[in-house]
């Protein structure tokens, strides 16, 4: 219902404006919090991106696990299922279901859902292994 | 602080060092510390055994709310220990336990030189030629530390029950884990292996809790040297490992990668100043488990500063996007862990 630009194209000139124009001025504590601002930004940009492929990307994992069946019996959205899902793995896990098996076919999932948060909140990292920045202590 | 504060201070830190008189300047709030306040200043000191010019620091808690993991009195006993012990921190000079002055305990101690910044040095390029003796330096530091064993009655107030280090890190991750209001799969799947690989060691010695690049004090002037080991509020009786492994975890690198102890310099020599210091051999063998460790903990705490931020009581663009790299922790996990496994 919201007019043009959307939230993306308002997201994606917040940034760039932040990079181009504003980051080049600043310096000391302004540039940190400006840094900071644009790594901001650029996680809720690449998210808005994104859309539902992420969450529907961890739930084909999960359906390696879990079967077909029993992930999509879930029921609600991709996000909401996605969230009921990490819910009772982190509850199986804990309660040593995959004890014997902790390489297996559990690392497979963790390692998709990993990866897909990183892919917007840092894709460097998944490049380089570079942690992000910046960051002070 | 002016005024009829500060003269009040003077009148109180003259009494503490034996003098006869004393100045200061006017105290000025140090940098950072959503936790603690720290203030810097001057005091000219007649006589005593501190006379002359002395730069002291004034530490005490911030009213944010957030409890220090021990009080600023626990803080000033371990200080001492420390000092005691030749490790090289800010000379520990008096304490007002019962807050009488300022409305809450504080510690006096006397100013370190040097500079606490992580990036610099894990990546100044200056830094190279003296890494090698900055990074044996470190392993003393350390030794030193953990040369401190219990029994001590002047530290009773950390815990000496417990049972194996490795096992309450597990207890209190779980807890952790519990309190925060999503699940996190990654990080209950390392815990578990971290509780199925769990090595039944003493908490033998002092562990700083937090020793690592961004809590070392290095003056680059002369040297360079290490000027202080700071932030002494997690320490507690430990397996002398713990504090190796969160050390030299991936994650306290600050993007020097290649260089495995804190980013600033090889384990050869950190082993060096350390088992010189110790006289004790150091097993390199046993430090992933507690790298692996060091990083739960750090990605736990990471999420706790997110949650810190929603709260509303503590609003900050810093804390929001220190949760957001708990990811990268959890990335790192699932490949260590599965390192580990696969070379065992």
């Amino acid at each position: 219902m919201f007019d043009r630009p959307d939230r993306l194209d308002l997201l994606l000139a917040a940034e760039t404006t932040l990079r181009d124009e504003v980051l080049p001025s600043l310096d000391g504590g302004a540039r940190y919090a400006a840094l900071m601002v644009a790594s901001a930004i650029a996680i809720a940009r690449r998210e808005v991106e994104a859309g539902s492929e992420p969450a529907r990307t961890v739930l084909d994992a999960f359906a390696e696990l879990y079967g077909q069946d029993n992930v999509h019996r879930a029921g609600g959205d991709s996000g909401e299922r996605v969230r009921s899902l990490l819910s009772d793995l982190a509850r199986e896990i804990r309660d040593g279901e995959y004890d014997d098996d902790l390489l297996g076919p559990v690392h497979g999932v963790l390692t998709t859902l990993v990866v897909e948060r990183l892919k917007c909140s840092n894709p460097r990292f998944l490049e380089a292994s570079e942690y992000s920045q910046p960051s002070r202590s | 602080m002016q005024g009829e504060a500060l003269e009040a201070l003077g009148r109180w830190i003259a009494g503490a060092l034996g003098a006869s008189e004393i100045r200061l300047t006017e105290p000025a709030k140090m940098p950072g510390g959503a936790i603690q306040e720290n203030w810097t200043f001057d005091a000219l000191v007649t006589d005593g055994p501190h006379a002359g010019t002395l730069g002291l620091v004034l530490r005490t808690d911030a009213p944010s709310g957030v409890s220090a993991s021990r009080t600023k009195v626990e803080e000033y006993a371990l200080l001492k220990a420390a000092f005691a012990a030749g490790v090289t921190v800010p000379e520990p000079l008096a304490a007002d336990p019962a807050g009488d002055l300022l409305g809450k305990p504080f510690y006096l101690m006397r100013r370190a030189a040097g500079t606490a910044n992580p990036r610099t040095l894990a990546r100044d390029p200056a830094l190279d030629p003296h890494r090698a003796a900055l990074t044996e330096a470190i392993g003393r530091e350390l030794a030193r530390i953990h040369s401190i064993v219990p029994p001590r009655p002047d530290l009773a107030f950390l815990d000496a029950d417990a049972g194996p280090p490795a096992r309450r890190r597990v207890a209190e991750f779980l807890a952790q884990l519990d309190a925060l209001p999503r699940p996190y799969p990654v990080l209950e799947w390392a815990t578990r292996w971290l509780d199925r690989n769990a090595p039944e060691t003493a908490a033998a010695a002092l562990g700083h809790g937090d020793f690592r690049c961004g809590n070392l004090m290095v003056d680059a002037t002369e040297g360079p040297v290490v000027t202080a080991v700071l932030d002494w509020e997690f320490a507690s009786w430990s397996d002398p490992l713990e504090d190796i492994g969160w050390l030299c975890a991936r994650c306290w690198r600050f993007g020097a990668d290649d260089r495995p102890v804190g980013g600033i310099g090889e384990r050869a020599d950190f082993q060096r100043g350390y088992e010189a210091e110790s006289g004790r051999r150091l097993d390199w063998a046993a430090v992933p488990y507690w790298e692996v460790l060091g990083t739960v903990r750090w990605a736990i705490i990471a999420l706790q500063q997110g949650e810190r931020h929603l709260s509303g009581r503590e609003f900050s663009m810093e804390l929001a996007l220190t949760a957001r790299k708990a990811a990268e922790m959890e990335y790192d996990l699932l490949t260590q862990i599965r390192a580990i496994e696969e070379a065992a």
